[in-house]
């Protein structure tokens, strides 16, 4: 996965060259049989437009590159690829040399003659972000477009590449090489991931050469995986050392890391010890000892959550750069690692063990042990040593319950970043049984309406998740975010007014909302009976997996459950002639439960989905497909209703 | 040795998006704004417009310089999102200053200079237009704050003409429009959705003045905006003629878009060739609509606006040429080929939001779409058309909208049926209606055929068959995806009616044939359909699809609805059950009408036979406010219907 290049004689032929040398650029070529016969592409069926060839020649040394792309337009809607755009940062690069063509399947030629328009994406006193606009000429279904063009940048300055090789179209054949710059002072290196079997970048006399076959054009679904991880990436980048091998890397990147977080705690700072009586307070124990630092951490101002500020604005704040954790504590803000190293001075003052660990969140990538980029390791947490196990913290995301990582951090690797003992553990998955959605109806069947009062209790992820959300909401915009989630789940023509709401500033206690519900649209009639649906909360629930075929993996971000307690009050004349068999689902991954009762003019349901597992493999698919399915059947369940 | 640099993009964005610091001195006429006693209103509303004033001044020789100020009174989270004082400007709309301010909650006010401005295209569907937009963040625009900004322009404009739109999406306390114009100019307005304010007249000019307007909120299928919400529209009226047209009439409109329009359909030899290529054979119908459906599905769409490009088209010649132009290019080109073969076609300026187009105000923004109105030489059988209008003067014309690439030449998409639009015609023009097609010409039929087992498990096929905007807009649906993703789609949708099933032989014919029925079929097998309940087999007699259009919200609502437009919809369901099953109870049928739509259904029994019909006519797309009680009424019961199920028992 890791190459580093050796090149270094190509400098000095570049240095002596006054004008760039003419990249290597890939010619127009007329339609083949092949192509013209080419109609659809085998695992993208139905695509409306497909790459050819995307090839990509990038010269590091004379700071220019060439890129071709040849496209065949398969249908009417396929012509929208027609219109090209090019982006690039103005004065830090430039497009020129833009050829462009249509050929027809009777090998008609039209050449590109038009103007190519500059369009301004963002421009500021420190960016220029534009883009080259054309539109090619004569597209029509059958048609091939092709168009290459230069693009250079100031040659005082080494740039990483980044290429993702799987687009919006399916591409045929890849072909990606890039010649770096070499001195002998620098090192470059190839990080790369998801890639085809047996496919690198290779090495071929001055350059290196990405060969793809038969990519196809990126699916999108639900409950996938994150994107990023599902698409192959490659990057190039240049360095002032060398990177070694894996374990040097990590290592290397332990120790630094450790110099830096240790440097910013410091030993024994004054302002920590003066600071830790009044905190413990009469906490005698190392649990009260720990939530009573936990809590006061949190107080602190957290600058890498507040709403975006002018530099105006932040100006006005005067405020410092914190040195250490003795000026967070002192100032009262701080960024999400100056905060969590605060936790770790004051937890160590108080005699605990502690260390910091860098955790690889999984919202956007899984982390990878051979990738060497560090940004992996994207949040900062505490390691606690408390009766002999190591316990982990992070007091650096708002309302954090005190012991709890969030889902993304969850179930991921960690570096416990100690100088000269760096080590990867693995944070412990939070337990699905304390992520639960309570929802309970107290309703009254009154002239084919349920009106009554619904409350709702979230814990764990859920509730963070909200309480993040809602971070800088008023409680008018909560009050909308609430009402809004509630009218998802009944049927249209709801009446739904949040009454009360609690535990949004909280980390520790529920986050509890009720409202007054006016339900209709539940019941349906039979002649002399009546059928009435009391999985409210559901009346509009859909199996998330009814298509039939499945690409990716499926992607639940964490464990949790929701459980629904539902009581019905029918008119006083009327009884229930049937109620629908309870349901008991378990496949260990996810399970469900759900009963109905009735007694006299009385009704209850109580109802129970357990998500235990965050990814199944697509061989499991239809197995939790037909679990779904059974799921929404006995949701869409009804007691049979009749008048005395 | 080179310098390394990694650069990260969002980082660069980030920095562009803080301001610099400025001394802060606040003009009078923020701090007069902010004086403004707060106010009572909606929790809801999270921001109030203290004063949106427009000052307007004509020269002579009909530039016309603005300034618009506008202060905000911030009162929830969400309305932080009006921190960010937006100036579009242009070839012909120079930009000559953009200033912001701030009077926080707490501290000190702020000024923002323009340099800390960011711009960015302002391109929509275009490939590209010279309009920009320069956008200043406003530093703490938080509940409490009062912020405000100015925009100052010098236009060029293409008439002597203007709108006001005073009233906005937030309550408005104050509006003013400042007009000033040369000593000899008259004026006259026109209010819409407004009681007219007398004006005052001083050194600024004349001046109205609003006060105290309610926010125009959002709302499902509620008219737009400019049919609704407040606005003034203003005519200037030179004594003698200026470079720069009066429009005060339509005719005086259609005469200034007929000279931007004047040659561009020129054909050369390369159209006169295709045309000959594309007409040889076939009647003048036929001709007409060969023609018709190159400029729809041979000329790619590709909008490049610049200054009055947004208006006027290119050469029809250099359309042909590269085979791409915008609405306005289409109906160029095709008038160009048509020329050819001596059939006249004249432009038709639409807006694509119903009612957006106001008869009594003349007004050359009142438009955003162009299409084309063929005149039909008397051999065409004009009756065989649905977009077919009789003009007085011009007689029968066909509308036609060669934009659209899926609606069949002789209909007109739904989005334009029963709309007012300008014909654009000889030396002027005049607003036409554009027809409203009867329900009959957008049908769907669903004929569904299913066998129930004594487990409950169903297997049906599945026909769907539309006609006219249905068949349209389902079309446009398919086209923009995969094959994986109809399949995905088409099961999604299965997932409404069905639990635990499978979807298979699924199959679209005519997708790209757009003059006949676009048909899907399938099949369906579903376990548990029917639902045990004690002895009884509960079975849903509707097996798939939904008529009624969303439940209306009419707490808070204010303005009417407009439903889709006229179609009809029927089903013809049939459910075979086992012969061990006979039927207990059937749902009751329903017969529901407005004036606007009609919804009928019934469940019936023949051997072991269930049939299932409804039909559901649409005829009138308006409804008004007071009818949208019963109209919510009708959509609950004919939700209810689909929900109803038939018991039956063992025999």
């Amino acid at each position: 996965m890791l190459r580093k290049l050796s090149i270094c004689l190509i400098l000095f032929a570049a240095l002596a060259l006054p004008l760039r040398a003419v990249a290597i650029q890939e010619k127009f070529t007329d339609m083949t049989a092949e192509e013209k016969a080419l109609t659809s592409v085998s695992g993208s069926p139905g695509a409306h437009a497909v790459v050819l060839f995307w090839s990509e020649y990038q010269d590091d040394i004379d700071a220019q590159a060439s890129e071709y792309f040849r496209i065949k337009i398969l249908d009417e809607e396929g012509k929208k690829y027609g219109d090209i755009e090019i982006p690039y940062l103005r004065g830090l690069g430039n497009i020129h040399e833009i050829r462009a063509r249509t050929i027809h399947p009777d090998g008609t030629v039209v050449p590109f003659d038009g103007k190519v328009y500059e369009k301004t994406v963002v421009k500021s006193r420190w960016l220029r972000s534009q883009v080259k606009t054309f539109s090619m000429p004569d597209v029509r279904p059958g048609s091939i477009v092709e168009y290459r063009y230069m693009r250079t940048w100031p040659s005082d300055g080494l740039y990483s590449t980044r290429w993702s090789p799987q687009r919006e179209l399916p591409i045929l054949k890849t072909r990606l090489r890039l010649r770096p710059y070499a001195d002998g002072r620098v090192h470059s290196y190839f990080l790369y991931a998801g890639l085809p079997q047996g496919k690198e970048p290779k090495l071929n006399k001055d350059h290196y050469e990405l060969e793809l076959e038969n990519t196809p054009a990126f699916e999108e679904e639900r409950f996938a995986p994150p994107d990023n991880q599902l698409k192959p990436r490659v990057t190039f980048f240049y360095t002032s050392r060398t990177l070694g091998t894996s374990e040097d890397f990590w290592s290397r990147t332990g120790n630094e890391v450790a110099d830096f977080v240790e440097d910013f705690i410091g030993r024994d700072r004054k302002e920590i010890k003066q600071a830790l009586p009044a905190i413990l307070g009469d906490a005698a124990t190392p649990d009260a000892k720990l939530r009573k630092i936990y809590a006061r951490v949190q107080q602190i101002e957290n600058l890498s959550w507040e709403e975006s500020k002018t530099e105006d604005e932040t100006k006005r704040q005067k405020r410092r750069d914190n040195r250490h954790v003795g000026d967070v504590l002192a100032n009262g803000y701080g960024y999400s690692g100056e905060i969590n190293r605060l936790f770790i001075a004051l937890v160590r003052a108080a005699g605990f063990q502690a260390v910091p660990a860098f955790v690889a969140e999984r919202d956007e990538y899984f982390f990878d042990k051979e990738f060497l980029d560090s940004r992996q390791l994207s949040a900062e947490v505490a390691l606690v040593t408390v009766d002999g196990s190591e316990r982990y913290f992070d007091p650096a995301t708002p309302f954090n319950p005190f012991g709890e990582l969030t889902w993304q951090s969850s179930g991921v690797f960690a570096m416990r970043a100690v100088k000269k003992s760096t080590t990867f553990v693995t944070t412990p998955e939070t337990d699905g049984a304390k992520t639960v959605t309570t929802r309970k109806a107290t309703l009254k069947l009154e002239e084919g309406i349920l009106k009554g009062t619904v409350v709702v209790t979230l814990t764990g992820h859920e509730a963070a998740a909200w309480r993040l959300a809602s971070l800088h909401d008023d409680e008018a915009a909560q009050k909308k975010s609430f009402e809004d989630e509630a009218k998802g789940w009944f049927p249209e023509g709801s009446t739904v007014k949040l009454k009360s709401l609690t535990g949004m500033r909280s980390s520790d206690e529920p986050l509890v909302v009720s409202y007054d519900v006016e339900l209709p649209n539940l019941d349906s009639a039979a002649g002399s009976r009546s059928m009435l649906r009391i999985s409210v909360f559901e009346s509009r629930g859909q199996n998330p997996f009814a298509p039939e075929r499945r690409k990716h993996a499926i992607y639940f971000d964490y464990k949790s459950r929701v459980e629904d307690f539902v009581e019905v009050e029918l008119p006083a004349d009327h009884r229930a002639e049937v109620v629908p068999a309870p349901v008991n689902s378990d496949l260990k991954g996810v399970a469900f439960y759900s009963k109905w009762s009735a007694d006299q003019n009385k009704l209850k349901l109580e109802r129970k989905l357990v998500v235990n597992t965050m990814l199944v493999s697509s061989e499991a698919y239809p197995t939790l497909r037909s679990f779904f399915s059974r799921v929404k059947i006995a949701d869409e369940e009804n007691v049979v209703v009749r008048a005395q | 040795m080179r310098s390394l640099r990694f650069l990260g993009v969002s980082l660069l964005l980030s920095i562009c998006s803080v301001a610099a610091f400025a001394a802060a001195e606040i003009p009078s006429w923020v701090t007069d704004a902010a004086a403004e006693p707060p106010g009572t209103y909606d929790p809801e509303i999270s921001a109030v417009c203290l004063l949106d004033e427009t000052a307007v001044a004509y020269t002579s020789n009909g530039d016309v310089r603005t300034r618009r100020r506008v202060v905000y009174r911030i009162l929830g989270t969400e309305g932080r999102e009006l921190g960010v004082a937006r100036a579009a400007f242009g070839k012909d709309s120079k930009l000559l200053s953009l200033r912001a301010w701030s009077i926080p909650k707490n501290g000190e006010p702020y000024a923002v200079k323009e340099r800390d401005a960011i711009e960015t295209s302002l391109v929509d569907f275009e490939l590209y237009s010279d309009r920009k937009l320069r956008l200043l963040q406003i530093p703490a625009a938080d509940p409490g704050a009062v912020i405000a900004w100015e925009a100052e322009h010098l236009n060029k404009v293409y008439a002597l003409q203007d709108s006001w739109h005073f009233q906005r999406e937030i309550p408005v306390v104050r509006a003013r429009y400042a007009l000033r114009y040369p000593g000899a100019w008259k004026h006259n307005v026109v209010w819409m959705n407004a009681a007219p304010v007398t004006p005052t007249t001083g050194p600024d000019g004349v001046t109205w003045e609003v006060t105290s307007l309610a926010e125009v909120k959002s709302e499902v299928g509620r008219p737009a905006a400019r049919a609704v919400a407040g606005w003034m529209g203003i005519n200037l009226d030179p004594p003698a003629a200026v470079s720069t047209p009066s429009l005060r009439s339509w005719s005086d409109v259609g005469a200034w878009y007929a000279d931007l329009t004047s040659g561009r359909a020129e054909p050369d030899d390369a159209i006169r060739s295709k045309t000959a290529d594309l007409t040889t054979g076939g009647d003048v119908r036929a001709k007409i609509a060969a023609l018709s459906g190159f400029a729809q599905r041979d000329i790619r769409y590709v909008a490049v606006a610049i200054g009055i490009g947004g208006f006027q088209p290119h050469a029809a010649t250099q359309i042909f040429r590269g085979r791409y132009g915008d609405c306005k290019d289409k109906v160029t080109l095709l008038a160009s080929m048509l020329k050819t073969i001596g059939v006249d076609v004249h432009y038709v300026l639409v807006n694509t939001d119903r009612g957006a187009v106001r008869a009594d105000f003349p007004g050359y923004d009142s438009f955003d779409h162009a299409i084309a109105a063929i005149k039909l030489p008397k051999e065409v059988d004009a009756s065989k058309f649905q977009a077919v209008v009789s003009h007085p003067k011009h007689g029968k014309l066909l509308l036609f909208d060669p934009t659209n690439t899926v609606v069949p030449f002789g209909e007109l998409p739904d989005y334009l049926q029963d709309s007012d639009g300008l014909l654009v015609a000889g030396d002027g023009g005049d607003l036409i209606r554009l027809p409203l097609a009867p329900p009959e010409a957008a049908r769907l039929t669903v004929d569904a055929k299913a066998t129930l087992d004594v487990s409950g498990a169903l297997s049906v096929e599945v026909s769907e068959k539309r006609t006219g905007w249905l068949a349209a807009k389902y079309r446009q649906w398919l086209s923009e995806r995969s094959t994986t993703e109809r399949q995905r789609m088409v099961e999604e949708r299965a997932g409404y009616s069905f639990s635990n099933f499978t979807l298979s032989d699924l199959k679209f014919e005519n997708v790209e044939a757009i003059d006949r029925d676009l048909v899907v079929s399938y099949k369906v097998t579903a376990t548990g359909y029917a639902r045990r309940a004690g002895a009884m087999f509960l079975v849903r007699p509707r097996l798939m699809g939904r008529k009624a259009e969303g439940l209306i919200t009419l707490d808070k609502r204010k303005y009417a609805y407009e439903l889709d437009a006229p179609s009809v919809h029927t089903d013809n369901f049939t459910i075979q059950f086992p012969a061990a099953l006979a039927v207990d109870e059937l749902p009751p049928a329903q017969d529901l009408a407005l004036p606007q739509l009609r919804y009928k259904s019934a469940t019936k029994v023949e051997g072991e036979t269930l049939h299932y019909t409804r039909e559901y006519r649409v005829e009138k797309i308006d409804v008004p406010f007071e009818q949208l009680k019963e109209l919510n009424a009708v959509f609950s019961k004919i939700l209810a219907d689909e929900r109803n199920t038939a018991v039956l028992l063992p025999r």
